[in-house]
């Protein structure tokens, strides 16, 4: 490797924190209020500022959690023990998706459980660290 | 924060001390919870809020009634606010147009019953404990950030809702379900075998 340049391992790490710090700030929700208030767009969940901030913190978080676990672990295979939280989360998702079945909103339950199962299989890394 | 991080590093290298850390942080929640809604009126009032947690214990007590009547499987996810029929009499109740329980677990509890709410509560257990762990055994900068980043949210969705705003924020909480599980679990058997160091290497 040249001298000068970190390791990869080191910026991932860096990256992490660096980025722990902006979803912190995000999180607050106040450049969201002051982007809306500049805009003169109210503050709702639903409205752009919060929504693409919060998602935006959402999937960077997961993204970088994942990737930051796989950089670490790039051998092996989780144990039983293991799986068991992730698990719990793909039952929680199919239970969800399951309850179009008994849904007092019937126009409204598939399109909410839909989302709520993509966002949470985000979290899932595709190679298992 | 500040105090967990202090007794992580001050203790967590003697004998038994993870259980009673973890025993007093039980006993230190459930104090904790019972002096707070004891005391509401006066905490809320430093911040110039009212006791209701504006309307919020009205929405959930509405929610465990709701609940009581469809118990194990629910109205189906995020159907009960959409439902006029079931939500008109709540909103007369109340002040505000209410859209949603204010809080996950409810949330969860209220569209797809104890089953649901069962495996919500099971997330949080795993996160939480999770997270302590990785803090606890391992102690570094990395687990303590993620347990801030988990505290956060668990704080949001105590007074917000996954099924409202809080749908965009559910992937950190679930990373955090998932992932500070297997680093507590896969740090298991460094405990006490290395000295205490201020470390992002892991």
């Amino acid at each position: 490797m040249p001298s000068g340049v970190a390791p990869l391992h080191t910026l991932r790490r860096n990256g992490l924190l660096i980025c722990a710090g902006f979803c912190f700030v995000l999180l607050s929700g106040f450049p969201a209020f002051l982007l809306g208030r500049h805009l003169q767009i109210s503050i709702d969940f639903y409205n752009w500022p919060y929504a693409y901030s919060s998602m935006f913190v959402a999937l960077a978080g997961a993204f970088l959690l994942t990737d930051y676990l796989r950089a670490q672990h790039r051998t092996g295979v989780m144990s039983r023990a293991q799986w068991a939280p992730t698990v719990v989360l793909l039952a929680l998702c199919v239970w969800a998706l399951i309850s179009v079945l008994w849904t007092v909103a019937p126009a409204i339950t598939p399109d909410r459980a839909m989302k709520f199962t993509g966002v949470t299989a985000f979290t899932v890394p595709s190679r298992v660290p | 924060m500040i105090l967990l991080v202090m007794v992580t590093r001050l203790f967590r290298r003697q004998r038994g001390a993870g259980w009673a850390a973890a025993g007093l942080g039980v006993v230190g929640v459930f104090v904790g919870w019972r002096l707070a809604f004891d005391h509401l009126a006066g905490l809320t009032g430093v911040v110039g809020k009212d006791s209701t947690l504006t309307d919020r214990r009205e929405m959930w007590r509405a929610a465990r009634e709701a609940i009581a009547v469809k118990q194990w499987r629910g109205y189906g996810f995020d159907a009960f606010w959409n439902e006029p029929t079931l939500v008109n009499p709540i909103n007369e109740r109340l002040i505000g147009i209410i859209v949603y329980a204010h809080n996950t677990l409810p949330e969860f509890t209220l569209g797809l019953g104890w089953i649901g709410g069962g495996l919500a509560v099971l997330s949080l257990l795993w996160a939480v404990c999770g997270c302590l762990r990785w803090a606890w055994l391992r102690g570094s900068l990395a687990a303590y950030v993620w347990l801030a980043v988990l505290a956060f949210t668990v704080a949001t969705h105590a007074m917000e809702s996954v099924a409202y705003g809080l749908l965009p924020a559910w992937p950190l909480f679930a990373a955090c379900v998932a992932v500070a599980w297997r680093r507590g679990r896969a740090l298991a058997p460094t405990v006490d075998a290395s000295p205490v160091a201020w470390s992002t290497n892991e």
